[in-house]
């Protein structure tokens, strides 16, 4: 390393301090022998070390110092959010509890339509599946309805009771329109599905006797329930479906449910029921008008049932000869 | 850094800022706002800070603050200078640190805070290079010339006596 006068202030103070390598302090020595003057200047400087003043102190320390800010979880917050999100799908669960469950249990009410389409589209009803000696001329569309009917004979213990409930929505239906508009008004007030007819303790007795079905005479088709015409078209559950356990659930459920919920019914529907329609009176009440009220959601479907079509429909032939 | 760091380095570092600080700007006021000036700025940026180095984060921004207080204060010509002793009463040992830390007010800005951080606070060259954003060789020759200014200071008054 070369020092001369215009660099020799950058190893100065390295020099004073001990702090040159040795090959530097060597050439610093060298340098400095040449150059007295300055040897003198540096051993001067070496006493010139500044010491600080403990006297001059920051006053404010505290104004300085900060508190340790614990972090702030925006527990609420996020709790909020959780909350909205909660009462959201709350309020639409039940939003469509509702919208749902009057549809799934009504669901029946729309098969007579299904099965009138299904019917027209296919009169004909094969012979062969049950043999003319045993059933009645009347029941021979019987094995043709087979799956409709079926499902409510499997899954339902009370036949009797089933069949006068089918019986009686069906005449009703049909033949009663005073208390179908009254019924019609009543479920404008009440949608819900819970709306039921009073039972008729009077009625229910008698059922047995009247009903003119009789099991014993069809062995085979009693498993499935042998329907007068008229009941045929609407009765069918599951028309298009064959006989299934899980597809007949449904048409269950909705009975439970109907005969569970009894509410009174005004006593003028009860006296028309009883005038218009025998059956009616033998057969409880409340099922019947849950039938009407259901139809009463389908207009066009009520209107499209008729007696000609029915006919029609199952059975072509006795029609046709007319 | 935690704030309990922060705040350790308040207590460890806030007098000898305010000192190199004070010893530079002479004005008291001044001063302190650099100081808070530059402890704020550490609270602010000390997650990135380690403790390690606040201690030269503190000392680049106060000298960084200070020397723009600095420029407005020439350009404005408000100065409010340290009340200056009337002199050495004697040669002593106590007389000559007096007179050294008077002298030091005679020296420029730049020369005097290089001195000041290498005997107040005791910095490398390299590490006052950083804070000066000079060179070390630029550190090492100002520091030289400061100090050979202070001697002529002191001689010049022991002449004078």
């Amino acid at each position: 390393m070369n020092i001369n006068t215009a660099n020799y202030e950058e190893y100065a103070l390295d020099y004073l301090e001990g702090s040159l390598s040795a090959s530097d302090n060597l050439a610093m020595k060298q340098f400095l022998k040449k150059h007295p003057a300055i040897l003198m200047e540096l051993e001067g400087l070496q006493s010139l070390v500044l010491e600080p003043d403990p006297s001059i102190v920051f006053k404010d320390k505290a104004s300085l110092k900060r508190k340790e800010s614990t972090k702030v979880i925006p527990f609420l917050g996020f709790q909020k959010k959780w909350l909205i999100l909660a009462a959201a799908m709350l309020i639409g669960v039940v939003c469509l509890m509702k919208v749902l469950l009057p549809t799934t249990i009504s669901q029946p009410a729309s098969y007579p339509n299904i099965v009138n389409e299904e019917a027209t589209e296919q009169p004909a009803t094969p012979k062969n599946e049950l043999p003319e000696n045993q059933t009645p001329p009347a029941h021979k569309a019987t094995p043709k309805l087979q799956t409709p009917i079926q499902p409510i004979v499997a899954t339902t213990k009370n036949q009797d009771l089933q069949k006068q409930v089918v019986l009686n929505t069906q005449k009703k239906q049909i033949s009663i329109p005073n208390t179908f508009k009254k019924q019609k008004e009543s479920l404008v007030k009440n949608t819900s599905i819970t709306y039921q007819t009073p039972v008729n303790n009077k009625a229910t007795p008698t059922l047995p006797k009247q009903t003119p079905i009789k099991q014993t005479a069809q062995p085979k088709v009693a498993q499935k329930i042998p329907v007068p015409k008229e009941a045929i078209a609407i009765v069918p559950q599951h028309p298009t479906k064959p006989t299934s356990t899980q597809e007949n659930t449904a048409p269950e459920t909705a009975i439970a449910i109907e005969e569970k919920k009894e509410s009174p019914l005004p006593p003028q529907i009860n006296e028309n029921a009883n005038n218009q329609e025998p059956i009616a009176m033998a057969s409880s009440p409340s099922t019947s008008k849950k039938r009407q009220i259901k139809v009463s959601l389908f207009p066009k479907i009520r209107k499209g049932i008729s007696k000609e079509k029915i006919k029609m429909a199952f059975f072509p032939e006795a029609v046709t000869a007319k | 850094m935690t704030p309990k760091d922060y705040n350790t380095c308040v207590e460890l570092y806030s007098d000898r800022l305010f000192r190199f600080i004070l010893k530079n700007m002479k004005n008291e006021a001044d001063a302190r706002d650099v100081v808070q000036n530059a402890f704020e700025i550490l609270w602010k940026k000390r997650e990135g800070i380690t403790p390690e180095k606040a201690r030269s984060f503190l000392f680049t921004v106060g000298h960084n603050n200070m020397i723009d207080i600095l420029r407005k204060v020439k350009r404005m010509d408000y100065v409010e200078r340290i009340p200056e002793k009337s002199g050495p009463s004697g040669m002593d040992n106590f007389a000559l640190k007096e007179l050294l830390n008077n002298s030091i007010n005679q020296l420029n800005d730049l020369h005097r805070s290089l001195v000041l951080l290498r005997d107040y606070e005791g910095y490398s060259y390299k590490e006052i290079a950083k804070i000066t954003q000079l060179t070390e060789s630029q550190v090492k020759v100002y520091i030289f010339r400061a100090r050979k200014k202070l001697q002529e200071i002191l001689v010049s008054v022991d002449r004078a006596l």
